[in-house]
């Protein structure tokens, strides 16, 4: 027998025997007869629970300070994630208590740990195993995005034993073999995320002799990888990166070595015909040999072969003891009428992993580039006897490596000969010019400033 | 490569501080740091030797002498005098 309740309401629900019941004004209707039903003292669904309206919401609603509102994720019967919103820490007063955390739990069902903790009262998160984002290594090569030529502006060369874009020489024994610029094109922006980058376009099917070598390289100041200690037992590996294609299919070679030229590290990478590639080489720190590793003279140089003698080959990925630029059997792109190499966003690091390219602002890379080489116009007149000189200072952009040789790119002097150049120190010097006669002598230059490696 | 002495305008002798590489007109202080520098360094280590500074020519203007000077005032005298 049901004892239903007496002077029910309308859509009073009333549970007997596992039957809810519904009072719709008139009479008791049975709802959802034949249909399991979890009891209010809860139970286990064996469906999704979709609460559909306007604000859907689980409450966990502890009944008093010092219990804990939890979630849990479980396979089977075993818990593997914990989740507290608002843990068993008495509520005290101050907004204290009721933390929330996220427990982490082993196989065995035992807490491992609490991966994340949120503190009621001052938001505080403590995440003790977060995993930073990989930190960008520093690169210590200049221009390595070829953003920088002061000397060219784009412009192509063909002269050898000279610097092409910022920091970047070419050098060869053999003249009149290839053009070598800093280029430009939507093609290796789209591969690369570069849009510079140094060519260089043979200009005949040249065999190199034992002897010869073309290549572009970057001689490094000592200051800018005293961490290596190469030469010592405590030599740290680094990471050269960089985006190479070429015209010719084939293996090319570069290498690092040393400022005596007598440790190198050829090193070999494969490129298809006019495909961007990124290329990634790992050194271990060389702990032999002798290296510069402080102070502002060259210690090593980073080379790219475009065809250089056996004389300059060695196998590759090993320290050999020698001058050497490539590997055994590396394509030559002098060899070939009209082949065309490409590289461009090098990097050079510590570390095993190659990092992204450190994007720096333009002004920063200048001045980088500016210890080295700069150009400044410098101008002056005054009224001068005949046989009396003028002087006109001039400032460098940037506190150059080394006191400067300083070159006139362009005269609109009226003095009697070309004015003198003279470095005071590595951040001004001074332009002189004679008067020929009685008259407003006037000096206008445009001053190069070099202190290379 | 040849070099050649620089003449110090200032000091009315040859520069002590610099050289001056003809191939470029680039002149290059005596700093040892200067990768050039070492370059010319090793030049003279081959035997070789700069040319000679030239001191720069300077076209003096022409003197008057004085008794065209003195002869120029008195026939401006004369004129004057005649202007009365």
């Amino acid at each position: 027998m049901i004892d239903f309740p007496a002077s029910p309401t309308l859509g009073q629900q009333f549970t007997a025997a596992g039957v809810t019941w519904v009072w719709d004004g008139t009479k008791w209707t049975a709802s959802g007869l034949g249909v399991a039903y979890l009891p209010l003292a809860g139970g286990t669904l064996t469906g999704d629970l979709n609460l559909a309206y306007a604000n859907p919401s689980i409450e966990l609603s502890k009944v008093a300070s010092g219990g804990g509102n939890y979630l849990y994720g479980r396979t089977g019967s075993i818990a593997r994630w914990i989740m507290a919103l608002g843990d068993s820490v008495a509520e005290s007063g101050s907004n204290a208590g009721s933390n929330f955390f996220i427990y982490n739990v082993g196989d065995g069902g035992a807490a491992i740990g609490i991966p994340l903790a949120i503190n009621r009262a001052s938001g505080q998160v403590s995440i003790p195993n977060l995993v930073s984002p990989q930190a960008i290594g520093d690169n210590r090569i200049i221009n390595g995005d070829f953003r920088i030529d002061q000397r060219n502006n784009g412009a192509a060369g063909t002269a050898t034993q000279t610097y092409t874009a910022d920091r970047w020489f070419y050098g060869a024994n053999q003249t009149a073999k290839g053009t070598w610029q800093r280029n430009t094109g939507p093609a290796a922006l789209a591969a690369t995320g570069f849009p510079y980058f140094l060519q260089f376009t043979s200009s005949s099917a040249y065999a190199p002799l034992a002897g010869d070598f073309f290549m572009y390289y970057q001689p490094i100041e000592a200051d800018m990888v005293s961490d290596f200690n190469w030469g010592s037992a405590n030599a740290q590996p680094v990471t050269v990166s960089f985006w190479a294609s070429a015209s010719v299919a084939g293996i090319y070679g570069g290498s690092l070595k040393n400022s005596t030229q007598t440790r190198s590290y050829p090193f070999s990478f494969t490129l298809a015909a006019n495909t961007w590639t990124k290329i990634t080489v790992t050194i271990p720190g060389d702990t032999a040999g002798t290296w510069v590793m402080n102070g502002a003279a060259v210690s090593m140089f980073l080379s790219f072969d475009l065809g250089s003698g056996a004389n300059f080959r060695a196998p590759a990925n090993a320290w050999a003891a020698g001058n050497y630029v490539s590997v055994n059997g590396a394509v030559s792109v002098v060899a070939t009428n009209a082949a065309a190499f490409y590289v461009t966003g090098v990097k050079l690091e510590t570390g095993n992993v190659a990092t992204p390219f450190n994007r720096q602002t333009l002004a920063k890379s200048l001045a980088d580039c500016q210890r080295y080489y700069s150009t400044i116009a410098v101008v002056g007149q005054n009224y001068q006897l005949a046989g009396g000189s003028n002087i006109v200072s001039g400032f460098l952009p940037v506190a150059m490596r080394a006191t400067p040789t300083l070159a006139i790119l362009q005269n609109s002097s009226n003095s009697t000969a070309t004015p003198t150049l003279s470095a005071n120190s590595i951040g001004s010097f001074y332009a002189t010019g004679t008067a020929a006669a009685n008259q407003q002598l006037t000096i206008n230059v445009l001053v190069s400033a070099s202190a290379e490696l | 490569m040849i070099y050649t002495q620089v003449w110090d305008h200032m000091q009315g002798q040859v520069s002590d501080t610099m050289i001056q590489r003809d191939e470029d007109g680039a002149f290059i202080p005596f700093d040892e740091a200067n990768a050039d520098y070492v370059e010319y360094l090793w030049w003279l280590d081959d035997g070789n030797e700069p040319n000679p500074a030239t001191p720069p020519a300077v076209t003096l203007p022409e003197t008057v002498p004085v008794e065209d000077r003195v002869a120029d005032l008195e026939t401006r005298v004369d004129q004057l005098e005649g202007g009365q």
